[in-house]
């Protein structure tokens, strides 16, 4: 068994950790590339989403270099991702790669379960440290994460933290146990606390929600929070992985409970569930509103069912609120130069408003 | 004479205007771009000097799709986004414009001010049907000059309904039309009507549209989309009288706003008519990202570089 797995984001790093700690021989898909978007775009159904076009590409990128066994998610609508693994499992066998797939639902349960399947001679103990040390590797990721986030768009010497960042998630991934992980993430928080700043200003404070995968693939979203950071705007994005494993696959309290806090914060506008993060969306909108952020910028794939609700509701929101929002469908022909325009205008609307408000 | 220039180049039109020291329009020019920006420019810029040879630049701004190209090329003191050009010129002209309708070459945009101060906007996305490049198509497709279309489609008293969804579609709506022998100017009618519902579709959902309402962008000088914008939104639609060059506007007073700050414009001079500029890219290998890097040269040495994300390349230019 030669395990692989679609991208998004970081996510690589900790289930490369996860399945080798299983046992397992892993065959990473290589980074997403134009030639990954090409193999997804010519053999996926036109109007199917950007994730499933990009994971298919990294399938077939994975099979070519010897791959057999592919682990995906599935899901339980109304969004179509719980249709991807099937349909992608066809496609591929039209295609004549021979290969398994295991598809995860999301639930802790059956995540177990399939663990289990996938493991090679490794005890429950051994499976329990391999997720363990994958685990923490994500909470180490988007822990860092966050913070450049905070500091990209006030360093003096640009690209500074970016550069920690690199070299921290190459430490991360290389990391054999939780000790040698914490050091890693210590370092690179302690090397970024030392990034020399700016003075002074106050900065636009941006709130992005949406759809997960655009939010966190950066190869998808054209780089929105580093475009964002060195136009001088601080980014706060509403997922990350972390949060997802905590909510929705451990379902910790203190995520229930917001996750009930912000769907009282969506019901006079979404009042049951869409699918995907559409009412998560409407409520992080209002959250952020009444938090006095300067503004939202809503991303998703184009097509994307669940999300194209929460656009329509969002303008609603944005007066209620008077938060100004920006929503942007990312799909393979999103252009760059369209992306910096629409991002230029946005901020310089949030930049005059603030003098306004501040005059007013 | 002070002046400040905007440059703004875009897909179809490169455009300059310069604003003397009260914000007052002094000169535009409108020319083609035709695919080589840099010439455009130096082009462009040689006319204005030969028109005016009394002025003194305080400063430049550009805009446009080719704003940081042109930005670097002249030596710019403010490089902005065409959206914000549009809005800044759109309250010079008309201080309280609330809702501004642009129809570019290729884009189409709507922005909403109020108070002075832009509240929202929107842009096409995913089609093109409805802007100037389009309705220039069709014009000589049916053989009437770009300029007469306008006047042509307002002698229509009967317009023609068109399927203005998608510009194909549309193109063959109108040939069919045509061969079950409707006239041309209601065809045209038709037409106009289909653009504006089209955008008002695409851009304008979910926005309020309030007067007073500004339309520019090349696609103004049609009198015939002005007039459907006017049965389509039922108040008066007020063409700028600078309609074509609203975005070189904005950004000459874009440019004036940086330079108070800054006290000194970074133009290089008219020289740069006659500068020899080189462009190139090539694909950074350094990392997984493959970023694609442009670099300028200006009579041999390097003047800029972009699009890479580390910094690596457009950190390394000294030369300003």
């Amino acid at each position: 068994m030669i395990v692989t797995f679609p991208h998004m984001g970081d996510m690589s790093i900790a289930l490369k950790e996860l399945f080798t700690g299983l046992g397992r021989q892993v065959v990473l898909p290589p980074p997403i590339s134009k030639r990954t978007l090409e193999l997804g775009i010519k053999y996926s159904p036109e109007t199917a989403c950007l994730p499933f076009k990009i994971n298919l590409g990294n399938f077939i990128e994975a099979l070519e270099q010897g791959a057999n066994t592919i682990i995906t998610c599935g899901g339980v609508g109304p969004c179509r991702l719980g249709y991807y693994a099937e349909i992608q499992q066809g496609i591929l066998k039209n295609l004549g790669f021979n290969f398994d797939m295991i598809v995860v639902e999301p639930d802790i349960v059956d995540i177990i379960k399939q663990l289990h399947r996938v493991a090679f001679k490794r005890n429950f103990w051994e499976v329990y440290l391999a997720f363990r040390l994958a685990l923490a590797k994500i909470y180490a990721m988007d822990s860092i994460q966050r913070k450049v986030n905070m500091i990209r768009p006030r360093e003096v010497s640009v690209g500074k933290s970016d550069f920690i960042w690199r070299q921290t998630v190459d430490v991360i991934d290389a990391a054999e146990n939780l000790s040698t992980l914490r050091a890693a993430w210590h370092k690179g928080e302690s090397e970024l606390d030392e990034v020399k700043l700016k003075s002074g200003t106050r900065l636009l404070r941006i709130g992005v929600v949406g759809e997960i995968y655009v939010m966190l693939e950066s190869s998808i979203n054209q780089n929105l929070d580093w475009r964002l950071g060195n136009m001088g705007v601080e980014v706060y994005k509403t997922m990350y992985l972390s949060d997802y494993i905590n909510g929705h696959l451990f379902r910790k309290r203190e995520y229930l409970k917001k996750f009930k806090y912000l769907a009282d914060l969506a019901q006079p506008y979404l009042g049951h569930y869409v699918g995907g993060h559409g009412i998560k969306s409407i409520a992080h909108a209002v959250n952020m509103g009444q938090e006095k952020y300067d503004g939202i910028i809503h991303v998703f794939p184009f097509t994307c069912m669940p999300e194209i609700v929460a656009k329509n509701i969002l303008p609603k929101v944005s007066n209620d609120v008077d938060i100004p929002v920006l929503s942007l469908a990312f799909d393979e022909q999103s252009g760059e130069a369209g992306i910096v325009t629409r991002l230029e205008a946005f901020i310089d609307l949030l930049r005059y408003r603030r003098v306004k408000h501040h005059l007013a | 004479m002070h002046v400040y220039l905007g440059i703004d180049v875009g897909s179809v039109s490169t455009n300059i205007a310069a604003l003397d020291e009260f914000g007052k329009v002094i000169d535009t020019l409108y020319i083609r771009t035709q695919g080589r920006p840099i010439e455009a420019v130096q082009n462009g810029l040689r006319q204005i000097k030969e028109r005016n040879h009394e002025i003194k630049v305080q400063g430049v701004g550009t805009t446009g799709s080719g704003r940081h190209l042109t930005g670097v090329i002249v030596g710019a003191d403010s490089i902005k986004n065409e959206i914000t050009a549009h809005a800044v010129a759109a309250m010079h002209i008309m201080p309280d414009v609330q809702t501004v309708l642009e129809i570019g070459g290729q884009d189409s945009k709507m922005i909403i001010i109020r108070n002075g101060v832009v509240t929202d906007f929107a842009m096409n996305t995913v089609c093109a049907a409805g802007t100037g490049s389009f309705l220039d198509q069709q014009a000589a497709r049916l053989n009437i000059g770009i300029e007469d279309f306008g006047d042509k489609a307002l002698e229509s008293e009967t317009p023609v309904r068109i399927a203005g969804r998608c510009a194909v579609f549309a193109e063959s709506d109108m040939i069919h039309k045509q061969q079950t022998g409707h006239v041309t100017s209601d065809i045209l009618n038709g037409l106009c009507q289909a653009l504006v519902r089209n955008y008002l579709n695409n851009i304008g959902k979910g926005k309020q549209i309030q007067s007073p309402i500004l339309f520019q962008g090349g696609v103004a000088a049609n009198k015939g989309i002005k007039r459907a914008f006017e049965d389509a939104l039922g108040c008066p639609v007020v063409v700028s009288p600078y309609h074509n060059v609203m975005g070189a506007i904005g950004s000459a007073l874009l440019a004036k706003e940086e330079v108070a700050q800054t006290k000194r414009t970074v133009f290089r001079g008219f020289d740069v008519i006659d500068f020899v500029y080189t462009p190139r890219s090539f694909e950074c290998s350094g990392c997984a990202n493959m970023c694609e890097v442009v670099e300028i040269q200006m009579n041999g040495n390097v003047a800029a570089r972009w699009g890479d994300q580390c910094g690596k390349w457009s950190n390394s230019v000294t030369v300003a």
